[in-house]
């Protein structure tokens, strides 16, 4: 009880008269409105997740690769989407190029618990996504 | 000669452990679980360790858990020793637990991500069930979760206490790069002494988050402070859970 009144006293020591609060609150919003802006700008720079479903044309675009069909891309953007997020996000597939993709899918597919084969449909995936966007 | 066999087995040891290693995965968040379960056939190791701070009192609390994939969907979470230390009662053996989490959809194809999980421990005069829905969406680098908590438990000698807690936690996480994130956790949870609503204690705790993973490990910090007022509640909380695949 005793604490109450000290923190109500308190509140009303420190309480701006009505005629400054009226003058602050446009500034306060002004304010709130401008971060909101800039945090909306920011977080939708960074919204995408670009990970599109297998389609025909990305089968076709390794057709020079007999062992890769629509079934193994599946498989691929099933085990992307599982397995990579359970350590860090999914970067945008167009952020690396396909080089560094085999390098990055190799160094971490041990720690992804992908067996060798899974490890192929994953990398099949990425490269015949990067292959149909040219 | 003799040196050079005793260290050859540590050696060996040593050298083949890496190759055998499945990272189960990273937590972003400490107060908060994630959708995403381990893959199969890999195992981690996870030490918890929670610093409560209140009006004239310290507590400690400290939980070692073996995390197993079991399937793409399915982890086990084991706990065998759960510790903690009270400034006024020393060291306490609070038995341990087993968790199951079943993930139901992906957090980046599908809308929600959606993970139910189920926990029970067991100790002497002292038994718990905790259940919970997570609910969890990637937004490119950021990781927006959501863990709905009922909390059921009994103690005492025959069990005969009862108390019951539900918690709503939501947590965000940035990931400025592929090893550093930061992020913020809020905690809104009521307690139910004997599972009555008139003596009802509501505690609310938000504070900020790191987390940093390299290799095998990882290493994720939250400090949560009480918005609220309750007075037996700890003012102050920080947990760490550091966790390594092996």
């Amino acid at each position: 009880m005793l604490q109450w009144v000290r923190r109500k006293k308190f509140a009303m020591a420190g309480a701006p008269s009505p005629a400054r609060e009226a003058r602050a609150l446009p500034r306060m919003r002004g304010h709130a409105c401008k971060l909101i802006i800039v945090c909306c700008i920011s977080v939708s720079c960074e919204l995408t997740n670009y990970v599109p479903p297998v389609t025909q044309q990305m089968a076709a675009s390794n057709s020079r690769r007999q062992d890769v069909d629509l079934n193994k891309l599946r498989e691929g953007r099933t085990l992307f989407v599982h397995r990579c997020i359970e350590c860090h996000t999914l970067p945008p597939l167009w952020h690396y190029t396909s080089k560094d993709w085999t390098e990055i899918v190799n160094s971490m597919s041990h720690r992804a618990s992908l067996k060798p084969a899974e490890r192929d449909a994953v990398i099949a995936y990425i490269l015949a996504v990067r292959a149909t966007e040219r | 000669m003799l040196s050079t066999q005793k260290f050859t087995l540590p050696i060996v040891i040593l050298s083949i452990l890496p190759a055998m290693c499945a990272f189960a995965g990273v937590r972003h968040f400490t107060f908060l679980y994630e959708a995403p379960t381990s893959p199969p056939g890999s195992t981690e190791l996870e030490n918890m360790v929670t610093w409560a701070h209140g009006a004239g009192w310290n507590d400690a609390f400290i939980r070692e858990e073996l995390e197993i994939g079991i399937t793409d969907r399915l982890q086990l979470g084991i706990y065998p020793l759960d510790w903690s230390h009270h400034s006024e009662g020393g060291f306490q053996y609070n038995g341990g637990a087993v968790e199951l989490i079943y993930n139901l959809s992906n957090p980046v194809v599908d809308p929600v991500g959606i993970s139910l999980y189920q926990e029970v421990s067991v100790a002497r005069r002292h038994f718990e069930s905790e259940s919970k829905l997570i609910a969890q969406k990637n937004l490119g680098r950021w990781i927006l979760d959501y863990n709905a908590t009922l909390e059921a438990e009994w103690e005492a000698q025959g069990l005969k206490e009862q108390n019951g807690e539900l918690q709503q936690a939501l947590g965000a996480s940035y990931e400025i790069s592929p090893r550093l994130s930061v992020g913020v956790e809020f905690l809104h949870e009521f307690i139910f002494p004997d599972w009555r609503d008139d003596g009802r204690i509501r505690n609310v705790f938000v504070g900020p988050n790191v987390s940093y993973r390299r290799g095998e490990w990882f290493v994720t910090v939250t400090a949560l402070a009480q918005v609220t007022d309750t007075a037996d509640e700890a003012d102050f909380q920080l947990r760490t859970i550091f966790g390594i695949g092996f």
